[in-house]
């Protein structure tokens, strides 16, 4: 199975497997299960958008990315969860791995101009900076895998 | 279920398991330390000294030159001492950090399992106990509010800076310096300069090869004529110390010294007898402390130790002085110089590493402006110059460490002293070992020190540095001396470790001196050396007025006027050699083959019968690169060759033209070089691989080049293989190395690869880049790849003029810093930089008092 195959069975509007809305309607109790399933419709159009139309997928997108980077400040726990974000809002599960990765070169981008004043040190922090780089690019496109998820 | 549920929940599964395993793992922890934007590693590559900053003792400013010389200046020396304490700080916190651990017995904390028998060596000999009897007996001095100043500085760099990249890499954060750390650094460096034990390891060797092979290869004193204090030269001024109490009362010490040695030339010429009869102040014969009575003496105090101790010695062999430390030193007065004010040389030969073991500091305060380099974690200029002088230091060799063995009670608890049993001094220490289990140590000492024990074997250990010292308070005076008067007042306080003093100052006065507290012994009210192992129990040979981890009070040490000195010498170099051929008091017997002293002599000798020298004439000189050994050995190979030449191999002939064309000189680009830094190794092992295998030995027990190169050929280790068939064999057995080695010529070889920083192996990047060097062990340019050993600094210094220094790397231990490494290369090139008593630089910190 390639990802070009994952990928159109993940969208929203193919998708017949509803378990987890199922449950989540289960739980929502007052309103009537029309008025859910519309909500839930709402949510899946919304990200539909934000996956297809060129304008809203790019703001989610660029949100994506810098939501990303404030995570990966912290902790090394937001590589991944960049890469997820971007994965998320891509169109197809290999948009989505290919967006992780892009997320990758732009964190790296980001963390030269960091330590821009001492970058030839840090680049020659061998084998350290293999892992650096290699967590950069390969953890988010490890978290961009959740496109094949939702 | 459907294909695509099936699909998510594995692509689920795949995303949670990849999640939780890396964070669980030892991969998480890396990326704690290393991860893009968030990795704790990057705060400190980044590192940038506040530029504001409160001093609790006053105001005061720190600029920092060109290659990160830290220049203080302040009114108030504790404001200055604080900002030294600062910088240092902030420049080479994991260096303070690590030889502090590392003498407290606290490497394993950090390192895990591979430290642990370090740390129960330093936690047995209680240096910690030492240090602290030493603070006590100090802080009442004047100089002791600097010590705490400087502790102070250190840990306000702690609390406000960004720690080094090792803390972040090792995950750990420094204790607070204490004034005790600093005096602990000192007692580190003299033990690294003072501490062995020949006498054990001499006794392991005599039982094991027997007396006669031990006394040709470890002669007690090498057969030359090149001592510090050179019988008959007229250059070395007033000379004491020597010759006997009462020659010197009766006449100046200088004449003294050339008349004896006239009457007596080469009075120690022959091997193994010891320091010459000229010594004969010790009531001893040299053969009566021949190796074979050290074992007899031995046996009189426990039957269980008197056939040698492997396992003891070979515990005890790692964590004594490194091979090869050593040092270069000379003054030539301004009679010699082209300016007419006095050239002091010195390069101490120590542990090269990463980054430097010196530090260069400058300090200026109402008190003094003094320049030159000391360790990390001590406040005071150890080596340098001020205004009025400049001043140097080489290693004696002298014998301040004492071996016992003592009587045992049947379950080993009590030793006998004097007629009683005596219970141990004993304190029971725990080890923390990283990643492993924690060790419990029982520190055992008896009246003469730490008693150690491997496998059934024991020694009480004496040694100067384990009483209160009071070399910090000396240093500090030196730093401040106004003149030669001044020095030599300070120097009667510079208690260990023993060391060669060279100083000269701006009014043309010159000065050498033998400073340390110099033991002397008796039995029976006769004087005796101090290399053999002396029978506790009995009391035997006790260094009067000693106090172990207390205060001593030297009654028993041999006075300072009577220490070999030269006062206005013109011309007087050091080299770690024999002091002198007829010192009044026995010094020691750990003294460096003359090679180095011999080569500068001769260089010293020819310069000045030329005229007045300059500063580059001494820099040529302390560059030099000719080894000795080469004309001492090749003429004789090249000869043996010759005779065998017709029916030899091609490959000999070759190698031995090649070597005959050779100038000696030990640079990377020669061939010839290479070919001879081989052979000699291999003549050493040939000459005696075959004798210590069957004798249990390894080439770590081997004798010096020079006991190799001077064996007659009669001897009996060229009893199986003549000395020419030797020589020819290890040419023979190095052309076979060289053709399985990627080597064409000596810098091939001849790397700065083993100068590593503590934690290289594991983190590379903190190494300094490899690249060719010259200079063998046995050149004045000094460096020995074997063990990372050689020219750890050199200073070139008229004093109050013109001097010249550089460091084996850079100023700062901050990896991310231009001057980590940015004088490596000079080094090796032998070039130098201007060391000026100028401030110069960049405010980089402005210190505001707190009261103002």
């Amino acid at each position: 199975m390639t990802s070009e195959e994952l990928g159109p069975t993940n969208s929203s509007e193919n998708d017949g497997d509803r378990r987890p809305d199922d449950e989540f309607e289960s739980r929502a109790g007052g309103e009537s299960p029309a008025d859910r399933r519309d909500a839930v419709d709402q949510v899946r159009g919304a990200v539909s958008r934000i996956r297809t139309q060129p304008g809203p997928h790019r703001v989610a997108v660029v949100v994506a990315v810098v939501v990303g980077l404030g995570l990966a400040w912290f902790h090394w726990l937001g590589l991944l969860l960049g890469g997820m974000l971007v994965g998320f809002v891509a169109r197809t599960l290999r948009r989505a791995l290919l967006a992780g990765l892009g997320f990758g070169v732009v964190l790296l981008a980001v963390f030269a101009v960091t330590v821009a004043g001492s970058l030839g040190q840090t680049l020659a922090m061998t084998p350290p900076i293999y892992l650096t780089i290699g967590a950069a690019l390969g953890l988010p496109t490890f978290g961009a895998l959740v496109r094949g998820v939702v | 279920m459907s294909e695509n549920t099936t699909r998510r929940a594995l692509l689920a599964t795949v995303l949670g398991a990849g999640t939780v395993g890396l964070a669980a793992s030892d991969v998480g922890s890396l990326l704690e330390k290393f991860a893009p934007l968030s990795g704790d590693t990057w705060d400190a590559v980044d590192r940038d000294v506040s530029g504001e900053a409160t001093n609790p003792y006053g105001s005061a400013t720190i600029k920092r030159d060109d290659v990160g010389i830290p220049h203080v200046e302040a009114e108030d020396e504790r404001a200055a001492y604080f900002a030294v304490g600062y910088v240092q700080g902030f420049d080479r916190l994991f260096q303070l950090d690590i030889q502090r651990r590392q003498l407290r017995g606290q490497l394993s904390e950090i390192a895990g399992e591979a430290t642990v028998e370090s740390d129960e060596f330093h936690v047995k000999m209680d240096f910690v106990g030492a240090a602290e009897a030493t603070w006590d007996r100090m802080a009442e001095t004047s100089h002791a509010p600097l010590v705490r100043a400087f502790a102070d500085g250190v840990n306000a760099a702690i609390e406000n800076e960004e720690l080094l990249i090792e803390f972040q890499v090792l995950g750990h954060e420094p204790a607070p310096w204490t004034p005790v750390d600093t005096i602990l650094l000192e007692k580190q460096i003299a033990w690294t300069l003072t501490g062995n034990f020949d006498a054990l390891r001499r006794e392991r060797l005599t039982d094991a090869l027997g007396a006669e092979i031990v006394s040709d290869l470890f002669p007690t004193t090498y057969d030359h004529d090149v001592p510090v204090l050179r019988p008959g030269d007229d250059a070395l001024g007033d000379v004491g110390g020597v010759g006997g109490t009462t020659a010197r009362q009766s006449e100046p010490a200088s004449r003294r010294l050339r008349t004896g040695s006239a009457a007596q030339p080469n009075a120690d010429q022959t091997s193994g007898t010891g320091p010459s009869d000229g010594d004969s102040s010790t009531g001893e014969t040299g053969q009566s402390d021949r190796p074979g009575s050290t074992s007899e003496t031995s046996s009189s105090a426990s039957d269980d130790s008197t056939n040698g101790s492997d396992e003891l010695v070979d515990w005890l062999a790692q964590f004594e002085s490194p091979p090869g430390v050593g040092s270069n030193s000379w003054v030539v007065s301004g009679e010699y110089t082209d300016s007419g004010t006095p050239i002091v040389a010195n390069d101490p030969h120590l542990s090269l590493m990463t980054p430097p073991i010196w530090y260069e500091q400058h300090v200026v305060t109402s008190e003094t402006n003094v320049r030159g380099v000391t360790f990390p974690g001590v406040p005071f200029v150890i080596i340098g110059a001020n205004e009025d002088g400049a001043w140097g230091f080489t290693n004696v060799g002298a014998d301040v460490l004492d071996c016992y063995r003592y009587e045992l009670d049947e379950d080993g608890s009590r030793y006998r002293y004097q007629g009683e049993w005596r219970e141990f001094d004993t304190e029971e220490h725990e080890i923390a070992v990283a990643d492993g289990e924690n060790r419990t140590v029982t520190v055992r000492k008896t009246v003469h020190g730490p008693f150690l024990e491997r496998e059934g074997e024991h020694v009480g250990v004496a040694w100067t540095g384990l009483t209160a010292t009071r070399t910090s308070q000396s240093i500090y005076e030196i730093g401040r001396s106004e003149g030669l008067d001044d020095v030599l007042d300070s120097l009667e306080t510079f208690d260990e470790p023993t060391q060669n003093v060279v100083y000269a100052d701006a009014d043309g006065r010159t000065c050498y001196y033998t400073t340390g507290q110099l033991p002397q012994r008796t039995i029976d009210g006769e004087p005796v050396r101090g290399d053999r192992i002396f029978d506790g129990s009995a009391g035997e040979a006790e260094w009067a007025g000693y106090e172990p981890y207390g205060e001593a009070t030297w009654e028993g040490f041999v006075p300072f006027d009577e220490k070999p000195h030269a006062i206005d010498p013109d011309r007087l170099a050091t080299a770690n050699q024999r002091v002198a051929d007829d010192p009044t008091h026995y010094v020691g017997t750990a003294y460096a083959a003359p090679y180095r002293g011999g080569r500068i002599y001769d260089r010293l000798d020819e310069l000045t019968a030329e005229g007045a020298t300059t500063l580059d004439d001494h820099a040529a000189v302390q560059t030099d690169r000719v080894d000795p050994r080469a004309a001492q050995l090749v003429p004789a190979l090249v000869a043996a060759v010759d005779r065998v030449a017709e029916e030899g191999d091609r490959r000999i002939v070759e190698a031995s033209d090649l070597l005959d064309d050779w100038d000696y000189e030990m640079a990377p680009d020669s061939e010839a070089a290479l070919v001879f830094a081989r052979w000699v190794d291999n003549l050493v092992e040939t000459v005696c691989e075959p004798r210590f295998e069957d004798a249990g030995l390894d080439d770590s027990d081997y004798p010096s080049d020079w006991a190799v190169a001077t064996l007659p050929a009669d001897s009996q280790l060229f009893e199986s293989m003549s000395r020419t068939a030797t020589l020819i064999g290890a040419l023979e057995a190095t052309l076979s190395e060289l053709d399985g080695a990627e080597w064409e010529t000596y810098g091939d070889y001849n790397t700065t690869a083993p100068i590593e920083h503590p934690f290289g192996g594991q983190a590379a990047f903190l190494n300094y880049d490899v690249h060719p060097i010259g200079g063998s062990r046995a050149t004045i340019n000094n460096y020995r790849v074997d063990s990372a050993v050689g020219s750890s600094t050199r200073l070139l210094a008229h004093p109050g003029g013109e001097a010249r220094t550089i460091l084996p790397g850079g100023n700062s231990g901050d990896y991310s810093s231009d001057h980590y490494d940015d004088q490596f290369e000079e080094w090796i090139a032998g070039e130098y930089r201007l060391l000026t008593l100028d401030i110069v630089g960049e405010t980089i910190v402005s210190f505001e008092g707190e009261s103002s």
